[in-house]
Protein backbone atom coordinates (compact mmCIF):
# COMPACT_ATOMS: atom_id res chain seq x y z
CA UNK A 1 0.00 0.00 0.00
CA UNK A 2 1.37 3.27 -1.01
CA UNK A 3 -0.03 6.58 0.03
CA UNK A 4 1.20 10.01 -0.80
CA UNK A 5 3.77 11.06 -3.29
CA UNK A 6 3.41 12.27 -6.85
CA UNK A 7 2.25 9.89 -9.46
CA UNK A 8 1.49 10.62 -13.11
CA UNK A 9 -1.73 8.71 -12.70
CA UNK A 10 -2.81 10.96 -9.88
CA UNK A 11 -3.33 14.00 -12.07
CA UNK A 12 -5.61 12.04 -14.37
CA UNK A 13 -7.55 10.68 -11.45
CA UNK A 14 -8.25 14.12 -10.05
CA UNK A 15 -10.53 14.85 -12.96
CA UNK A 16 -12.64 11.78 -12.39
CA UNK A 17 -15.77 11.44 -10.29
CA UNK A 18 -15.66 9.63 -6.97
CA UNK A 19 -17.32 6.63 -8.51
CA UNK A 20 -14.82 6.45 -11.37
CA UNK A 21 -11.93 6.81 -8.98
CA UNK A 22 -13.35 4.07 -6.81
CA UNK A 23 -13.59 1.79 -9.80
CA UNK A 24 -9.92 2.43 -10.46
CA UNK A 25 -9.22 1.70 -6.82
CA UNK A 26 -11.10 -1.58 -7.09
CA UNK A 27 -8.89 -2.42 -10.05
CA UNK A 28 -5.86 -2.05 -7.83
CA UNK A 29 -4.85 1.56 -8.34
CA UNK A 30 -3.16 2.84 -5.21
CA UNK A 31 -3.17 6.49 -6.33
CA UNK A 32 -6.93 6.16 -6.73
CA UNK A 33 -7.24 5.14 -3.11
CA UNK A 34 -5.08 8.08 -2.11
CA UNK A 35 -7.34 10.41 -4.05
CA UNK A 36 -10.37 9.08 -2.21
CA UNK A 37 -8.65 9.49 1.14
CA UNK A 38 -7.75 13.05 0.28
CA UNK A 39 -11.26 13.88 -0.87
CA UNK A 40 -13.16 12.28 1.96
CA UNK A 41 -10.87 12.49 4.95
CA UNK A 42 -12.19 15.88 6.12
CA UNK A 43 -15.81 14.91 5.68
CA UNK A 44 -15.42 11.56 7.41
CA UNK A 45 -13.40 13.04 10.26
CA UNK A 46 -15.92 15.82 10.69
CA UNK A 47 -18.91 13.51 10.60
CA UNK A 48 -17.49 11.11 13.14
CA UNK A 49 -16.13 13.81 15.41
CA UNK A 50 -19.47 15.59 15.54
CA UNK A 51 -21.33 12.38 16.14
CA UNK A 52 -18.98 10.72 18.61
CA UNK A 53 -17.75 13.92 20.24
CA UNK A 54 -14.20 12.64 20.64
CA UNK A 55 -11.63 13.77 18.11
CA UNK A 56 -9.01 11.17 18.97
CA UNK A 57 -11.44 8.32 18.66
CA UNK A 58 -12.86 9.90 15.54
CA UNK A 59 -9.45 9.74 13.89
CA UNK A 60 -9.09 6.08 14.75
CA UNK A 61 -12.55 5.34 13.44
CA UNK A 62 -11.92 7.34 10.29
CA UNK A 63 -8.84 5.24 9.67
CA UNK A 64 -10.94 2.16 10.10
CA UNK A 65 -13.40 3.57 7.59
CA UNK A 66 -10.72 3.92 4.93
CA UNK A 67 -9.26 0.55 5.74
CA UNK A 68 -12.67 -0.99 5.18
CA UNK A 69 -13.06 0.88 1.94
CA UNK A 70 -9.72 -0.51 0.82
CA UNK A 71 -10.41 -4.04 2.01
CA UNK A 72 -13.84 -4.10 0.41
CA UNK A 73 -12.96 -2.17 -2.72
CA UNK A 74 -13.88 -5.07 -4.94
CA UNK A 75 -17.38 -5.16 -3.52
CA UNK A 76 -18.14 -1.60 -4.52
CA UNK A 77 -20.72 -1.27 -7.27
CA UNK A 78 -20.53 1.77 -9.47
CA UNK A 79 -24.31 1.96 -9.60
CA UNK A 80 -24.31 3.47 -6.11
CA UNK A 81 -22.86 6.78 -5.08
CA UNK A 82 -19.47 6.43 -3.47
CA UNK A 83 -20.32 9.09 -0.91
CA UNK A 84 -23.33 7.11 0.23
CA UNK A 85 -21.24 3.98 0.52
CA UNK A 86 -18.44 5.52 2.56
CA UNK A 87 -20.83 7.50 4.75
CA UNK A 88 -22.73 4.32 5.47
CA UNK A 89 -19.52 2.67 6.62
CA UNK A 90 -18.65 5.69 8.71
CA UNK A 91 -22.12 5.95 10.24
CA UNK A 92 -22.14 2.28 11.18
CA UNK A 93 -18.71 2.48 12.81
CA UNK A 94 -19.69 5.66 14.61
CA UNK A 95 -22.85 4.03 15.92
CA UNK A 96 -20.79 1.08 17.10
CA UNK A 97 -18.54 3.48 18.96
CA UNK A 98 -21.52 5.08 20.66
CA UNK A 99 -22.79 1.66 21.71
CA UNK A 100 -19.34 0.79 23.02
CA UNK A 101 -19.22 3.98 25.03
CA UNK A 102 -22.63 3.32 26.47
CA UNK A 103 -21.59 -0.17 27.50
CA UNK A 104 -18.43 1.04 29.14
CA UNK A 105 -19.86 4.16 30.66
CA UNK A 106 -19.11 4.33 34.29
CA UNK A 107 -21.99 4.54 36.64
CA UNK A 108 -22.36 8.16 37.53
CA UNK A 109 -24.94 9.45 39.88
CA UNK A 110 -27.57 11.65 38.39
CA UNK A 111 -26.36 14.55 40.48
CA UNK A 112 -22.90 14.31 39.09
CA UNK A 113 -23.96 13.73 35.53
CA UNK A 114 -23.53 16.72 33.36
CA UNK A 115 -25.75 16.78 30.36
CA UNK A 116 -24.25 18.90 27.63
CA UNK A 117 -26.32 21.87 26.75
CA UNK A 118 -28.59 21.63 29.74
CA UNK A 119 -27.50 24.90 31.23
CA UNK A 120 -27.15 26.80 28.01
CA UNK A 121 -30.09 29.06 28.73
CA UNK A 122 -28.77 29.89 32.17
CA UNK A 123 -25.32 30.44 30.77
CA UNK A 124 -26.61 32.83 28.19
CA UNK A 125 -29.02 34.55 30.57
CA UNK A 126 -26.11 35.42 32.82
CA UNK A 127 -24.41 37.19 30.02
CA UNK A 128 -24.99 40.78 29.28
CA UNK A 129 -26.13 40.87 25.65
CA UNK A 130 -25.36 44.53 25.33
CA UNK A 131 -23.76 46.17 22.35
CA UNK A 132 -20.20 45.30 21.72
CA UNK A 133 -20.47 42.13 23.67
CA UNK A 134 -20.33 39.07 21.52
CA UNK A 135 -19.80 35.51 22.46
CA UNK A 136 -16.34 34.44 21.77
CA UNK A 137 -16.15 32.29 18.72
CA UNK A 138 -14.92 29.30 20.64
CA UNK A 139 -17.55 29.72 23.26
CA UNK A 140 -20.30 29.91 20.69
CA UNK A 141 -18.92 26.85 18.99
CA UNK A 142 -18.88 24.98 22.27
CA UNK A 143 -22.49 25.89 22.94
CA UNK A 144 -23.64 24.67 19.55
CA UNK A 145 -21.63 21.47 19.81
CA UNK A 146 -23.04 20.94 23.28
CA UNK A 147 -26.54 21.26 21.87
CA UNK A 148 -25.72 18.72 19.17
CA UNK A 149 -24.16 16.37 21.67
CA UNK A 150 -27.23 16.50 23.86
CA UNK A 151 -29.44 15.05 21.13
CA UNK A 152 -30.42 11.40 21.22
CA UNK A 153 -28.20 9.35 18.93
CA UNK A 154 -30.68 8.73 16.15
CA UNK A 155 -31.55 12.42 15.87
CA UNK A 156 -27.96 13.53 16.17
CA UNK A 157 -26.70 11.36 13.34
CA UNK A 158 -29.44 12.47 10.97
CA UNK A 159 -28.84 16.11 11.88
CA UNK A 160 -25.07 15.85 11.41
CA UNK A 161 -25.44 14.15 8.04
CA UNK A 162 -27.91 16.76 6.85
CA UNK A 163 -26.83 20.05 8.39
CA UNK A 164 -23.13 19.57 8.98
CA UNK A 165 -22.28 17.34 6.04
CA UNK A 166 -24.93 18.63 3.68
CA UNK A 167 -26.22 15.28 2.49
CA UNK A 168 -29.54 15.29 0.67
CA UNK A 169 -32.49 13.74 2.43
CA UNK A 170 -32.39 10.80 0.04
CA UNK A 171 -28.73 10.21 0.84
CA UNK A 172 -29.39 10.38 4.56
CA UNK A 173 -32.13 7.86 4.03
CA UNK A 174 -29.75 5.49 2.23
CA UNK A 175 -26.94 5.95 4.72
CA UNK A 176 -29.16 5.31 7.72
CA UNK A 177 -31.30 2.72 6.01
CA UNK A 178 -34.55 4.35 7.03
CA UNK A 179 -37.45 5.73 4.96
CA UNK A 180 -37.35 9.29 3.70
CA UNK A 181 -40.32 10.28 5.82
CA UNK A 182 -38.55 9.08 8.93
CA UNK A 183 -35.47 11.05 7.95
CA UNK A 184 -37.51 14.23 7.55
CA UNK A 185 -39.22 13.66 10.85
CA UNK A 186 -35.97 13.05 12.69
CA UNK A 187 -34.25 16.05 11.21
CA UNK A 188 -37.20 18.27 11.98
CA UNK A 189 -37.31 17.09 15.57
CA UNK A 190 -33.56 17.40 15.93
CA UNK A 191 -33.64 20.98 14.72
CA UNK A 192 -36.47 21.84 17.08
CA UNK A 193 -34.48 20.36 19.97
CA UNK A 194 -31.37 22.29 19.01
CA UNK A 195 -33.47 25.43 18.71
CA UNK A 196 -34.75 24.88 22.22
CA UNK A 197 -31.23 24.31 23.53
CA UNK A 198 -30.03 27.48 21.91
CA UNK A 199 -33.15 29.39 22.85
CA UNK A 200 -31.44 32.54 24.04
CA UNK A 201 -29.24 32.68 21.00
CA UNK A 202 -31.85 32.16 18.36
CA UNK A 203 -34.64 34.29 19.84
CA UNK A 204 -32.72 37.50 20.39
CA UNK A 205 -33.23 39.02 16.99
CA UNK A 206 -36.87 38.19 16.50
CA UNK A 207 -38.93 41.32 15.94
CA UNK B 1 -53.69 23.47 9.70
CA UNK B 2 -52.97 23.22 13.41
CA UNK B 3 -49.78 24.14 15.20
CA UNK B 4 -48.60 20.56 15.68
CA UNK B 5 -48.74 19.80 11.99
CA UNK B 6 -47.18 23.13 11.09
CA UNK B 7 -44.29 22.51 13.50
CA UNK B 8 -43.79 19.05 12.04
CA UNK B 9 -43.32 20.63 8.64
CA UNK B 10 -41.10 23.55 9.57
CA UNK B 11 -37.87 21.94 8.34
CA UNK B 12 -39.38 20.96 5.04
CA UNK B 13 -40.89 24.44 4.73
CA UNK B 14 -37.54 26.12 5.35
CA UNK B 15 -35.85 23.91 2.80
CA UNK B 16 -38.69 24.20 0.32
CA UNK B 17 -39.27 20.48 0.33
CA UNK B 18 -43.04 20.62 0.74
CA UNK B 19 -45.56 20.10 -1.99
CA UNK B 20 -47.21 23.25 -3.26
CA UNK B 21 -50.41 22.43 -1.41
CA UNK B 22 -48.65 21.79 1.93
CA UNK B 23 -46.44 24.81 1.50
CA UNK B 24 -49.49 27.05 1.06
CA UNK B 25 -51.18 25.57 4.12
CA UNK B 26 -48.13 26.08 6.30
CA UNK B 27 -47.64 29.56 4.96
CA UNK B 28 -51.25 30.46 5.74
CA UNK B 29 -50.89 29.08 9.27
CA UNK B 30 -47.66 30.98 9.88
CA UNK B 31 -49.36 34.19 8.79
CA UNK B 32 -51.80 33.99 11.66
CA UNK B 33 -49.82 32.11 14.35
CA UNK B 34 -47.11 34.16 16.01
CA UNK B 35 -45.84 31.22 18.07
CA UNK B 36 -45.15 29.09 15.01
CA UNK B 37 -43.66 32.07 13.22
CA UNK B 38 -41.25 32.52 16.10
CA UNK B 39 -40.38 28.84 15.92
CA UNK B 40 -39.76 29.16 12.20
CA UNK B 41 -37.49 32.12 12.73
CA UNK B 42 -35.63 30.38 15.54
CA UNK B 43 -35.25 27.22 13.53
CA UNK B 44 -33.78 29.10 10.60
CA UNK B 45 -31.25 30.66 12.94
CA UNK B 46 -30.48 27.30 14.50
CA UNK B 47 -29.85 25.78 11.09
CA UNK B 48 -27.54 28.68 10.23
CA UNK B 49 -25.65 28.17 13.46
CA UNK B 50 -25.33 24.43 12.81
CA UNK B 51 -23.92 25.09 9.37
CA UNK B 52 -21.59 27.69 10.81
CA UNK B 53 -19.85 25.18 13.07
CA UNK B 54 -16.22 25.00 11.94
CA UNK B 55 -15.18 21.79 10.29
CA UNK B 56 -12.43 19.66 11.69
CA UNK B 57 -9.86 17.70 9.79
CA UNK B 58 -7.37 15.06 10.72
CA UNK B 59 -4.08 15.94 12.30
CA UNK B 60 -0.96 15.82 10.16
CA UNK B 61 0.29 12.31 9.70
CA UNK B 62 -3.13 10.78 9.23
CA UNK B 63 -2.13 9.33 5.86
CA UNK B 64 1.12 7.97 7.27
CA UNK B 65 -0.70 6.31 10.12
CA UNK B 66 -3.22 4.89 7.69
CA UNK B 67 -0.42 3.52 5.53
CA UNK B 68 1.20 1.95 8.55
CA UNK B 69 -2.04 0.33 9.65
CA UNK B 70 -2.64 -1.06 6.20
CA UNK B 71 0.85 -2.49 6.05
CA UNK B 72 0.59 -3.94 9.53
CA UNK B 73 -2.73 -5.54 8.77
CA UNK B 74 -1.38 -6.90 5.50
CA UNK B 75 1.44 -8.53 7.40
CA UNK B 76 -0.95 -9.93 10.00
CA UNK B 77 -3.23 -11.27 7.31
CA UNK B 78 -0.32 -12.95 5.63
CA UNK B 79 0.74 -14.60 8.86
CA UNK B 80 -2.82 -15.60 9.64
CA UNK B 81 -3.33 -17.01 6.18
CA UNK B 82 -0.17 -19.03 6.59
CA UNK B 83 -1.33 -20.35 9.94
CA UNK B 84 -4.74 -21.19 8.59
CA UNK B 85 -3.18 -23.01 5.67
CA UNK B 86 -1.27 -25.12 8.15
CA UNK B 87 -4.37 -25.78 10.25
CA UNK B 88 -6.31 -26.60 7.10
CA UNK B 89 -3.62 -28.99 6.06
CA UNK B 90 -3.64 -30.76 9.41
CA UNK B 91 -7.32 -30.60 10.19
CA UNK B 92 -8.36 -31.60 6.71
CA UNK B 93 -6.66 -34.93 7.13
CA UNK B 94 -8.86 -36.26 9.83
CA UNK B 95 -12.34 -35.93 11.18
CA UNK B 96 -12.43 -35.00 14.79
CA UNK B 97 -14.39 -37.50 16.82
CA UNK B 98 -14.61 -35.29 19.87
CA UNK B 99 -15.99 -32.42 17.89
CA UNK B 100 -18.43 -34.77 16.27
CA UNK B 101 -19.51 -35.96 19.66
CA UNK B 102 -20.02 -32.40 20.81
CA UNK B 103 -21.57 -30.80 17.78
CA UNK B 104 -23.00 -33.66 15.82
CA UNK B 105 -22.07 -35.49 12.73
CA UNK B 106 -22.02 -32.53 10.44
CA UNK B 107 -19.06 -30.91 12.06
CA UNK B 108 -15.75 -32.04 10.84
CA UNK B 109 -12.40 -30.46 11.24
CA UNK B 110 -12.22 -27.54 8.92
CA UNK B 111 -10.52 -24.19 9.26
CA UNK B 112 -13.94 -22.71 9.81
CA UNK B 113 -14.66 -25.00 12.70
CA UNK B 114 -11.19 -24.35 14.02
CA UNK B 115 -11.87 -20.66 13.97
CA UNK B 116 -15.28 -21.23 15.50
CA UNK B 117 -13.74 -23.21 18.31
CA UNK B 118 -11.08 -20.61 18.84
CA UNK B 119 -13.75 -17.94 19.09
CA UNK B 120 -15.99 -20.07 21.26
CA UNK B 121 -13.46 -21.38 23.69
CA UNK B 122 -10.63 -18.93 23.28
CA UNK B 123 -7.30 -20.40 24.11
CA UNK B 124 -8.94 -23.52 25.39
CA UNK B 125 -10.61 -24.00 22.05
CA UNK B 126 -7.30 -23.62 20.32
CA UNK B 127 -5.81 -26.15 22.68
CA UNK B 128 -8.67 -28.49 21.98
CA UNK B 129 -8.18 -28.04 18.29
CA UNK B 130 -4.50 -28.77 18.54
CA UNK B 131 -5.38 -31.72 20.70
CA UNK B 132 -7.61 -32.94 17.93
CA UNK B 133 -5.01 -32.33 15.30
CA UNK B 134 -2.35 -34.10 17.27
CA UNK B 135 -4.61 -37.02 17.90
CA UNK B 136 -5.69 -37.01 14.33
CA UNK B 137 -2.16 -37.46 13.21
CA UNK B 138 -1.62 -40.01 15.87
CA UNK B 139 -4.70 -41.88 14.80
CA UNK B 140 -3.33 -42.02 11.30
CA UNK B 141 -0.10 -43.40 12.59
CA UNK B 142 -1.89 -45.94 14.70
CA UNK B 143 -4.04 -46.98 11.79
CA UNK B 144 -0.98 -47.38 9.67
CA UNK B 145 0.81 -49.32 12.36
CA UNK B 146 -1.37 -52.26 13.36
CA UNK B 147 1.18 -53.61 15.75
CA UNK B 148 0.59 -50.71 18.09
CA UNK B 149 -1.28 -52.12 21.01
CA UNK B 150 -2.94 -50.77 24.05
CA UNK B 151 -4.31 -52.19 27.22
CA UNK B 152 -8.08 -52.08 27.62
CA UNK B 153 -7.92 -49.33 30.11
CA UNK B 154 -5.09 -47.56 28.40
CA UNK B 155 -6.30 -45.65 25.47
CA UNK B 156 -4.30 -44.25 22.72
CA UNK B 157 -6.25 -41.16 22.04
CA UNK B 158 -8.39 -40.99 18.96
CA UNK B 159 -7.52 -44.45 17.96
CA UNK B 160 -9.72 -45.38 15.01
CA UNK B 161 -12.78 -47.40 15.77
CA UNK B 162 -12.38 -50.98 14.71
CA UNK B 163 -14.73 -52.24 12.09
CA UNK B 164 -15.60 -55.48 13.80
CA UNK B 165 -15.77 -56.72 17.34
CA UNK B 166 -12.67 -58.33 18.47
CA UNK B 167 -12.07 -60.11 21.71
CA UNK B 168 -9.31 -58.91 23.85
CA UNK B 169 -6.43 -60.99 22.90
CA UNK B 170 -4.54 -62.81 25.49
CA UNK B 171 -2.05 -60.42 26.83
CA UNK B 172 1.30 -61.29 28.04
CA UNK B 173 0.88 -59.81 31.45
CA UNK B 174 -2.56 -58.41 31.64
CA UNK B 175 -4.06 -60.02 34.63
CA UNK B 176 -7.60 -61.28 34.65
CA UNK B 177 -9.69 -60.36 31.67
CA UNK B 178 -12.45 -59.54 34.10
CA UNK B 179 -10.51 -56.62 35.36
CA UNK B 180 -10.09 -55.28 31.89
CA UNK B 181 -13.74 -55.84 31.13
CA UNK B 182 -14.74 -54.03 34.25
CA UNK B 183 -12.61 -51.09 33.37
CA UNK B 184 -14.02 -50.90 29.93
CA UNK B 185 -17.55 -51.50 31.12
CA UNK B 186 -17.26 -48.46 33.31
CA UNK B 187 -18.13 -46.69 30.14
CA UNK B 188 -21.84 -46.67 29.49
CA UNK B 189 -21.81 -48.04 26.02
CA UNK B 190 -22.92 -51.34 27.41
CA UNK B 191 -20.85 -54.40 27.12
CA UNK B 192 -17.35 -53.74 26.13
CA UNK B 193 -17.52 -53.94 22.42
CA UNK B 194 -14.67 -53.02 20.21
CA UNK B 195 -17.22 -52.12 17.55
CA UNK B 196 -18.04 -49.20 19.74
CA UNK B 197 -14.71 -48.69 21.33
CA UNK B 198 -15.25 -47.39 24.80
CA UNK B 199 -11.70 -46.33 25.07
CA UNK B 200 -12.04 -43.94 22.22
CA UNK B 201 -15.19 -42.56 23.74
CA UNK B 202 -13.39 -42.03 26.97
CA UNK B 203 -10.85 -40.02 25.13
CA UNK B 204 -13.56 -37.97 23.57
CA UNK B 205 -15.06 -37.18 26.91
CA UNK B 206 -11.78 -36.26 28.39
CA UNK B 207 -10.70 -34.27 25.40
CA UNK B 208 -13.93 -32.38 25.16
CA UNK B 209 -13.45 -31.15 28.70
CA UNK B 210 -16.06 -28.77 29.98
CA UNK B 211 -18.06 -28.98 26.80
CA UNK B 212 -19.01 -32.57 27.29
CA UNK B 213 -22.48 -31.64 28.47
CA UNK B 214 -23.26 -30.40 25.01
CA UNK B 215 -22.36 -33.75 23.62
CA UNK B 216 -25.21 -35.71 22.19
CA UNK B 217 -23.28 -38.86 22.80
CA UNK B 218 -24.75 -40.77 25.72
CA UNK B 219 -21.35 -42.02 26.66
CA UNK B 220 -20.29 -38.70 28.04
CA UNK B 221 -23.05 -38.43 30.62
CA UNK B 222 -22.65 -42.03 31.58
CA UNK B 223 -19.03 -41.55 32.25
CA UNK B 224 -20.00 -38.89 34.68
CA UNK B 225 -22.39 -41.28 36.34
CA UNK B 226 -19.79 -43.94 36.54
CA UNK B 227 -17.27 -41.69 38.12
CA UNK B 228 -19.60 -39.22 39.77
CA UNK B 229 -17.08 -36.56 38.98
CA UNK B 230 -16.84 -34.06 36.21
CA UNK B 231 -14.47 -34.99 33.48
CA UNK B 232 -11.34 -32.94 33.41
CA UNK B 233 -10.29 -31.25 30.24
CA UNK B 234 -7.35 -32.69 28.48
CA UNK B 235 -4.15 -31.28 29.77
CA UNK B 236 -0.71 -31.56 28.48
CA UNK B 237 1.91 -31.69 31.15
CA UNK B 238 5.44 -32.18 30.16
CA UNK B 239 7.02 -34.87 32.18
CA UNK B 240 10.41 -36.37 32.07
CA UNK B 241 10.43 -39.90 30.82
CA UNK B 242 11.19 -41.30 34.23
CA UNK B 243 7.98 -39.88 35.65
CA UNK B 244 5.63 -40.97 32.95
CA UNK B 245 2.71 -42.85 34.47
CA UNK B 246 1.92 -46.19 33.05
CA UNK B 247 -1.54 -47.62 32.88
CA UNK B 248 -2.29 -51.22 32.47
CA UNK B 249 -4.95 -53.61 33.57
CA UNK B 250 -2.96 -54.35 36.62
CA UNK B 251 -2.66 -50.70 37.34
CA UNK B 252 -6.15 -49.48 36.61
CA UNK B 253 -5.95 -46.41 38.73
CA UNK B 254 -3.15 -45.10 36.67
CA UNK B 255 -2.05 -43.03 39.58
CA UNK B 256 1.14 -41.28 38.88
CA UNK B 257 4.03 -43.11 40.35
CA UNK B 258 2.30 -46.45 40.61
CA UNK B 259 4.05 -48.92 38.41
CA UNK B 260 3.04 -52.25 37.14
CA UNK B 261 4.01 -54.83 39.63
CA UNK B 262 5.90 -52.26 41.56
CA UNK B 263 8.26 -51.70 38.71
CA UNK B 264 10.75 -48.98 39.47
CA UNK B 265 10.17 -45.63 37.93
CA UNK B 266 13.13 -45.55 35.78
CA UNK B 267 13.73 -45.24 32.15
CA UNK B 268 13.78 -48.51 30.37
CA UNK B 269 10.85 -49.99 32.23
CA UNK B 270 8.82 -52.49 30.31
CA UNK B 271 5.11 -52.45 30.44
CA UNK B 272 3.14 -55.24 28.93
CA UNK B 273 -0.13 -54.19 27.47
CA UNK B 274 -2.97 -55.94 25.77
CA UNK B 275 -3.32 -55.90 22.03
CA UNK B 276 -5.76 -53.36 20.87
CA UNK B 277 -8.80 -54.81 19.24
CA UNK B 278 -8.13 -53.24 15.91
CA UNK B 279 -5.91 -56.14 15.12
CA UNK B 280 -7.71 -59.40 15.53
CA UNK B 281 -4.96 -61.46 14.15
CA UNK B 282 -2.47 -62.69 16.64
CA UNK B 283 0.84 -61.14 16.12
CA UNK B 284 3.22 -63.58 14.77
CA UNK B 285 6.87 -63.20 15.14
CA UNK B 286 8.60 -60.19 16.52
CA UNK B 287 6.64 -57.10 15.68
CA UNK B 288 8.31 -54.17 14.15
CA UNK B 289 9.31 -51.55 16.57
CA UNK B 290 7.54 -48.30 16.01
CA UNK B 291 8.93 -45.15 17.41
CA UNK B 292 6.04 -42.90 18.25
CA UNK B 293 7.11 -39.45 17.41
CA UNK B 294 4.28 -37.70 19.10
CA UNK B 295 3.55 -37.48 22.75
CA UNK B 296 0.80 -39.94 23.42
CA UNK B 297 -2.06 -38.76 25.50
CA UNK B 298 -3.50 -41.52 27.60
CA UNK B 299 -6.72 -41.36 29.47
CA UNK B 300 -7.24 -43.04 32.73
CA UNK B 301 -10.93 -43.79 32.69
CA UNK B 302 -11.21 -44.09 36.45
CA UNK B 303 -9.32 -40.94 37.07
CA UNK B 304 -10.70 -39.18 34.03
CA UNK B 305 -7.36 -37.71 33.52
CA UNK B 306 -5.33 -37.46 30.43
CA UNK B 307 -1.86 -38.68 31.05
CA UNK B 308 1.08 -38.78 28.82
CA UNK B 309 3.71 -41.03 27.59
CA UNK B 310 6.97 -39.43 26.71
CA UNK B 311 7.81 -38.93 23.11
CA UNK B 312 10.57 -41.42 23.53
CA UNK B 313 8.13 -44.24 24.23
CA UNK B 314 8.58 -47.16 21.91
CA UNK B 315 5.60 -49.29 21.09
CA UNK B 316 6.56 -52.73 20.03
CA UNK B 317 3.84 -55.25 19.65
CA UNK B 318 2.27 -55.63 23.04
CA UNK B 319 5.08 -53.85 24.79
CA UNK B 320 5.69 -50.24 25.45
CA UNK B 321 9.24 -49.45 26.32
CA UNK B 322 10.32 -46.25 27.97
Amino acid sequence: MKLGGRDPETEDLKALSDEEVMVRCAQGSEPAFQILVTRYRPRIINLITRFVGDFDRAEDIAQEVFIRVYRNRERYRKSGKFSTWIFTIAANLAKNEIRRKVRHRRVISMDEEKEPGTNLAATLADRDPGPGHALERKELEALILGAIESLPDRYRLALVLRDLEGLAYEEVSLVLGIPGGTVRSRINRARLMVKDKLESLVRTDYL
Amino acid sequence: MKCDKARANLSAYVEQELSEKDRREVSTHLGRCESCSRDLFAMQKAINLLRWVPRVDARPGFDDRLRLRLRTEDAQRTRWASLMDRVRELAGRVETPSLRAIFGETLVATPASALFLALLFGTGGGALLMHQVMHGELAERVAATPEIMSAPNVVIAAAPAPAEPAPIASPVDLGPARVATHDVAALPSGPASPANPPAADAVRVAASGGSRNASPAPQAAAVDQATNRPASPARRVSRPATEAPILTASNPSGANGKRVGGAPRTAGSRVDVAPWATNQQPIEGPPAVSQVEYILDLVDVNQERVLQLPASAVVSGSTVTF
